[in-house]
């Protein structure tokens, strides 16, 4: 019987010891099947251009890695290409910013979604700075950053903060149900009472409310209905058995 | 009167059967109560017991014999629920599924899920496992229900047994041909699937599914010391759903002797060589770890000093705990100080101290008014404290496997493996079956040092060892969530 020659264990067939991946010396290579042949190298010759020595097929990470590559690549001849052509005829960057600030956010969010996976925090920080900074640079390319900084930086925000905020309750909740409709109506009522302070701020400059609270009225009692539902009544079977000392 | 009182509340607390008007429900036993607060997705609380046999599984068959083995034990068959105070167990209303097997046991089963039972019983090829959750049962019930489920499965492919079952040495094979006859005459355990389980005739004794840390409850006991926090090894952890077993076999009679001839059981030798690896484990690592003990644990079945027929939890542990700062200790140091250490702890008045305290708290009036919620953030608080913070790994030797002789020819090997931890990210658990002793190491972490450290010294010790790891022999593929849940029957 095949010994590992580091740890003196017996190791059978193993390619490799269990214990410390020492090669063992006397494995006999297994047999290929006609299943196994399907995903041999051989038949996917591109998998080895770009990842030398890989496994002979792209791992997910890998194919994300790829298509970011793909993107970034075509994202800066479109942005080389849109400039230029704005220069030749312009002598200046004018109606190119827009296409060129927009090709940016979304190779941010690229970037984000593609290539930081194992880097969480990053990946969120970056995915929500990158449409607060579009906005704003889309404020400087129309010569008035005013709106963008006075009300479309402040709702992209609270739109972004309130997802934030409905994802985090969504994932930590044990049971999903009709409290995920709640979670979002009172996110929707958080929305109307902020969408109303900012516009009032804007254009008025002091905050009146109007519609908002009617709205908060209406959808708090329909978010507190569906949280009594899901926590009290759809899940208790018999009061007996819920409230066993 | 009185009297009559104070032992209805104390049937209160011992049977955990109750009824209302929509049918029966289970109280949790008291090592139960704290596993759904600190059980998700990873550490599953799932323990496993597998067993190989000389043929292919026949899936249809071994799927009847599951049938018949939830009516038999029908207090396995249940999910979890919520109540304002405490959790409860629902009767499943439908049979369980039989689902196929993966390198990466006891993962992606997360018992709070709603409808989720609290065991799964999964096959491939000549192999069937059982994961069993610790909030619903301890090792000498998962066990029992395997070999329930295996005799169930020869009885069924015309098989006899050679011995009586649910007798004697076989007291824990809850089956026989009588049995296995009059479910089939109810229309049970035949290739269709029967009626809902409740509607069983059979008469099951509630001591089977009691609380039996509340049956032998100590009153005015103190409580045991605190041990001081240990080491946890710091390794780079597996992907999200990979739990590696590495299994090692020894022949018994060798390690036995090795054993006597220390004067030491095999248990405690076993504990000593664990605790050999971490403390070289402890000394190598840089920088300095901040917790000085080395702690293992060593289940103990309480059986064997309470008596209780329960398939329910009921069992508690030794702690062994070596100083780091006092330096490296040869192994023959760590052997005697094992056997001494066990010697002073595994006795009646030391376990009782454990049992005062876990059963007490479940009695308190002020522990039992607090809300769920509430109880679930101090369960936590407490099995940080009292739980996996104390010990740095875990050794859980059930023994000696017998099944009956005419079955026992057809059983290749059994395994044990224990539940999954991230915060000591590899136990291990150890059975004998025939001449052969079967040590399964499960880890969430992607260092084998430990491993390697145990069984190179029981190589060491001139013991012949056999290793192998199914996850090195699968190929490593992404384990979604729908492979591994996938339904076989």
């Amino acid at each position: 019987m095949p010994y590992c020659p580091e740890c003196g264990v017996e190791i059978g067939n193993a390619p490799r010891c269990p214990l410390c991946g020492t090669p063992n010396p006397k494995a006999v290579p297994e047999a290929k099947t006609p299943c196994n042949d399907v995903d041999m190298p051989e038949k996917h010759p591109a998998a080895n251009i770009i990842f030398e020595g890989g496994e002979g097929i792209f791992s997910k990470e890998e194919k994300r890695t790829v298509l970011w590559e793909v993107l970034s690549v075509a994202f800066a001849i479109a942005i080389v290409v849109l400039g230029a052509v704005n220069l030749f005829e312009s002598r200046r960057l004018s109606w190119s910013l827009y296409p060129i600030v927009s090709i940016l956010l979304v190779w941010v969010e690229a970037t984000a979604f593609l290539v930081l996976k194992n880097m969480q925090v990053l990946r969120i920080v970056l995915g929500a700075i990158a449409p607060p900074a579009f906005l704003l640079a889309l404020g400087f390319a129309s010569g008035n950053p005013r709106w963008a900084l006075g009300l479309a930086i402040p709702i992209a925000v609270l739109i972004e903060s309130l997802i934030g905020a409905l994802v985090l309750a969504i994932g930590m909740s044990k049971r999903k149900g009709l409290n995920l409709v709640a979670y979002v109506l009172v996110a929707a009522a958080i929305l109307c009472i902020g969408l109303e302070l900012f516009i009032d701020l804007f254009v008025q400059g002091v905050v009146a409310f109007d519609w908002a609270p009617i709205c908060v009225i209406a959808l708090l009692p329909i978010a507190g209905f569906f949280l009594y539902l899901h926590y009290r009544v759809v899940r208790t079977t018999n009061l007996r058995r819920l409230f066993h000392l | 009167m009185h009297i009559w009182t104070r032992r209805s509340r104390e049937q209160q607390f011992i049977h955990t059967l109750r009824e209302d008007e929509q049918g029966e429900w289970y109280a949790l036993d008291n090592a139960a109560i704290i596993m759904p607060a600190v059980a998700n997705e990873i550490t599953t609380s799932l323990f496993r017991f597998e067993a190989e046999l000389d043929a292919p599984i026949d899936v249809d068959v071994m799927g009847r014999s599951l049938e018949l083995t939830v009516r038999r034990m029908p207090y396995f068959n249940v999910r979890l629920r919520r109540g304002f105070f405490w959790y409860y167990f629902e009767p499943c209303h439908t049979l369980p599924h039989l689902y196929p097997d993966s390198p990466s046991p006891s993962q992606l089963w997360d018992i709070n899920k709603r409808g989720t039972r609290l065991f799964r019983i999964r096959c491939e090829a000549n192999r069937v496992g059982g994961e069993f959750s610790h909030a619903l049962t301890d090792g000498t019930g998962g066990m029992a229900f395997l070999k329930t489920l295996l005799a169930n499965y020869f009885l069924l492919k015309g098989i006899l047994p050679g011995a009586e079952l649910g007798d004697g040495e076989f007291r824990d094979i809850l089956t026989s041909q009588s049995f296995i006859e009059k479910m089939q005459k109810l229309g049970h355990g035949n290739s269709e699937k029967g009626s809902p389980p409740e509607t069983e005739p059979l008469t099951i004794s509630s001591d089977e599914f009691e609380d039996a840390y509340q049956r032998h409850f100590p009153k005015g006991l103190p409580f045991p010391d605190t041990s001081p926090n240990a080491f946890h090894m710091k390794f780079k952890r597996l992907p999200k759903g990979q739990y590696r077993v590495i299994s090692g076999e020894l022949n018994l009679v060798e390690v036995l002797s090795e054993a006597r001839r220390r004067g030491v059981s095999l248990t405690e030798l076993m504990t000593a060589v664990y605790l050999d690896a971490l403390q070289q484990i402890w000394h190598e690592t840089v920088p300095r770890p901040k917790e000085n003990y080395i702690a293992v644990e060593v289940p103990l079945n309480l059986r064997t000093m309470f008596p209780s027929r329960t398939f329910r939890n009921f069992s508690l542990f030794v702690l062994i705990m070596e100083d780091m700062r006092l330096g490296m200790r040869s192994f023959e140091e760590l052997v005697m100080r094992t056997h001494y250490q066990m010697k002073l702890e595994y006795d009646r008045m030391s376990i009782a101290k454990h049992l005062s305290r876990n059963a007490g708290s479940a009695r308190n009036l002020i522990v039992r008014a607090v809300p769920l919620f509430l109880k679930d953030i101090f369960a936590r608080i407490f099995f940080a404290k009292f739980g996996e913070s104390m010990l740095s790994g875990f050794i859980s030797n059930l023994g000696q496997v017998k099944m009956p002789p005419g079955f026992a020819p057809h059983i290749q090997r059994f395994g044990f493996i224990p539940a999954p931890s991230l915060t000591t990210l590899t136990n291990a658990s150890m059975l004998s079956w025939n001449d052969t002793l079967i040590i399964d190491f499960g880890s969430l972490t992607e260092s084998r040092e430990l491993e390697r450290l145990f069984f190179r010294r029981l190589r060491s010790l001139g013991l012949q060892v056999r290793v192998s790891c199914r996850l090195d022999q699968t190929e490593a593929k992404a384990q979604s969530k729908e492979e591994s849940n996938a339904i076989l029957s």
